[in-house]
C-alpha cells in the first residue's frame, strides 16, 4: 500500500479515537486492522482515564473564567448544558477565551430557559474576558458597557446574589482595564449611579 | 554535568523571579505565552504581553528552554507546519537553549467537517508501528531543518496502549532518534505513571532504551485516580520517581537539562519550602 492510504486509514483511526474519547458522533470510515485497533481501544479500561482527562480539561476552563455564570447553574442543570455544548462544539484549540466565549454564546441561544440574573453576570463575564483580551493583545486601555437589569450592588453581593429581583430600571456598567490589567467598575447610569465596584476576577 | 530547570506557569512567576540565581534555565511551554487565533486571521499567533514581558526578563538571567504542547507531530491528516515556523520566530526571539514537543497527537481531522480539525488536549493511543514511524521521522527531520536547536521529542504517558504494535516503545523511540537525529525527552514520572498502570515494564523499557539519545529528563509528581495513576503535575517527586532519576541520569552522556514540571494551581498546596526542596534535590542529582 502507498504511503497517502497508509495515512488515510491511520488518520480515520485517530479521529475515530478523538471522537470516541470527546464522545462525538463517529467512527468515520476506519477499516481492516485499523478498525480492529479502534475496537481494542474502545474496550480498554484507560480509555476511562482519557476521557476524564478530556471531560476535566475543558471544564477546567468554563469553570476557571466564568466563576459567577457556573455558580449560577444549578450543578445538574450545569453539567447537562457542558456535556450538550461540548457535543455541539468540538474543541479547536488550546486556549481558554475563546472556549468560554463560545459557551457564553451556547447560553444565549440555546434555547434554555436563563434567569434574569444569569443572563447579567453572563454578560458581566463576557465583558470582562473581551477587556482582558483586548489587553493581551497589546491595547493600551480596553472600556466595555454593560447594561445589568439587576443593581450591580446586589448582582455581585454575596449576601444578596441568590435572592436579588431585576430592578425597576436598568443599569450600566463601565469597565475599563489598563496594559496592566488592573479592572476599574463604575456604574454609570441607573439607581448605583457612580458607584464603585470590586468584583473577585478568577486567577489564570 | 546537567543544568537544573523549573517549568514557568503563571502561578511561579513569583517564585522565578525570586530564586532564578537557583536555576540554569526555564522551561516555557510557548502556546501558553500567545494565542493562536486560528488559519483565518491576520495576525495568527497574538503575545500574551504580561507573560512574554515576564519571559524576556527571565530570558536576561536564564536560558529560556522551550516545551511546546502544538505540534502534535502523529497527527496524519496534515503536518502543523504554521506551528513549526511559529517555534522558528520564537527561537530567533529568546535564543532557546533547545526546544521539544510531545511524541504523539491530539489534533484530528473533524469526519463531520471536511477540512476542519478539532483535538481533545489530551494525548490519543499511539500504534506503534511503521506507519507512525515513517511520519514522524520524517517530520522531526523538518523540524530541525527549519528550527536551528536541538530538537527532543519526549515519551507522553500511555493511558492505553494500541495493540498489535510492531514495536515496543523503547524500540520505537531508539529507532525515531537514530532515523531522525532528533533527541530524547525522557519524562521519567510518565514512565513511572506507565509503570503503576501496567502499560509499561519500566525495567526491561530502560533497559532497551538508548540512554545516549537522552538530552533532557522531566521529573514531576501526579495523583491516583480510581485504580489508575495520573501525571497530573501536582505536587512532589515520588520517591520511586527519585530513584530512577538517580539510576539514569549517570548513565545519559548528552544530558544537558533535567526539568521540574509543576503545574501552577497546585503550586499552593505544594509550597515554596517544597518547590526549593525539589530544587535542591535536582542538583544534588546532577552532582
Amino acid at each position: 500500500m502507498s504511503a497517502a492510504p497508509k495515512l488515510a486509514d491511520l488518520a480515520a483511526l485517530q479521529s475515530a479515537c478523538a471522537s470516541v474519547v470527546s464522545d462525538a458522533p463517529g467512527p468515520g470510515a476506519v477499516s481492516g486492522h485499523r478498525l480492529h485497533q479502534l475496537d481494542d481501544v474502545r474496550a480498554d479500561p484507560g480509555l476511562d482515564v482519557v476521557k476524564m482527562l478530556y471531560r476535566s480539561w475543558r471544564l477546567t476552563k468554563v469553570l476557571s473564567l466564568l466563576p459567577l455564570t457556573t455558580a449560577a447553574i444549578p450543578t445538574d442543570e450545569l453539567t447537562g448544558l457542558l456535556g450538550e455544548f461540548w457535543q455541539r462544539r468540538k474543541a479547536v484549540g488550546p486556549y481558554f477565551v475563546e472556549e468560554c466565549l463560545a459557551f457564553l454564546d451556547f447560553l444565549t441561544t440555546s434555547g434554555v430557559e436563563r434567569s434574569a440574573r444569569l443572563v447579567d453576570l453572563a454578560a458581566f463575564e463576557r465583558a470582562r474576558l473581551e477587556l482582558h483580551d483586548e489587553i493581551a493583545a497589546g491595547a493600551q486601555r480596553a472600556d466595555r458597557d454593560v447594561v445589568l437589569r439587576h443593581r450591580p450592588s446586589e448582582l455581585f453581593s454575596t449576601d444578596a446574589a441568590e435572592t436579588c429581583e431585576p430592578a425597576d430600571s436598568p443599569s450600566t456598567l463601565r469597565g475599563s482595564v489598563d496594559e496592566q490589567g488592573t479592572e476599574r467598575w463604575v456604574v454609570t447610569s441607573g439607581p448605583d449611579d457612580g458607584l464603585s465596584l470590586r468584583v473577585g476576577r478568577p486567577a489564570h | 554535568m546537567a543544568a537544573v530547570g523549573l517549568n514557568y506557569q503563571g502561578e511561579l512567576r513569583d517564585f522565578i523571579a525570586q530564586h532564578v540565581d537557583l536555576l540554569d534555565y526555564v522551561e516555557l511551554v510557548p502556546d501558553i505565552a500567545w494565542t493562536d487565533r486560528g488559519p483565518e486571521a491576520t495576525d495568527r499567533y497574538v503575545d500574551d504581553r504580561a507573560t512574554v514581558a515576564f519571559i524576556e526578563q527571565v530570558a536576561d538571567a536564564v536560558p529560556i528552554v522551550a516545551h511546546s504542547i502544538g505540534l502534535s507531530i502523529a497527527s496524519a491528516h496534515r503536518f502543523r507546519t504554521e506551528h513549526v515556523d511559529q517555534i522558528r520566530r520564537w527561537d530567533e526571539r529568546f535564543d532557546f537553549a533547545w526546544h521539544s514537543d510531545h511524541l504523539g497527537y491530539n489534533v484530528v481531522a473533524d469526519p463531520e467537517r471536511p477540512g476542519a480539525e478539532f483535538t481533545v488536549g489530551v494525548p490519543l493511543p499511539l500504534p506503534l508501528d511503521d506507519d507512525v514511524l515513517d511520519l514522524v521521522v520524517e517530520r522531526a527531520i523538518h523540524v530541525q531543518q527549519a528550527v536551528a536547536k536541538r530538537f527532543l521529542l519526549e515519551n507522553n504517558s500511555a493511558y492505553v496502549r494500541v495493540p498489535g504494535d510492531r514495536y515496543r516503545w523503547a524500540q520505537f523511540l531508539n529507532l525515531l532518534c537514530a532515523r531522525s537525529g532528533c533527541g530524547l525527552l525522557l519524562d521519567l514520572h510518565n514512565l513511572y505513571v506507565d509503570g503503576r498502570n501496567c502499560t509499561e515494564d519500566v525495567d526491561a523499557f530502560l533497559a532497551e532504551l538508548d540512554l545516549d539519545n537522552v538530552v533532557e529528563i522531566h521529573l514531576a509528581g501526579g495523583l491516583t485516580y480510581g485504580d489508575h495513576y495520573l501525571d497530573a503535575h501536582s505536587g512532589g517527586v515520588p520517591d520511586d520517581v527519585w530513584k530512577l532519576a538517580a539510576d539514569v541520569i549517570p548513565a545519559c552522556p548528552a544530558l544537558r537539562g533535567v526539568t521540574f514540571e509543576l503545574l501552577g494551581s497546585w503550586f499552593g498546596r505544594f509550597g515554596e519550602a517544597a518547590l526549593l526542596d525539589t530544587i535542591a534535590g535536582m542538583r544534588e542529582l546532577v552532582g
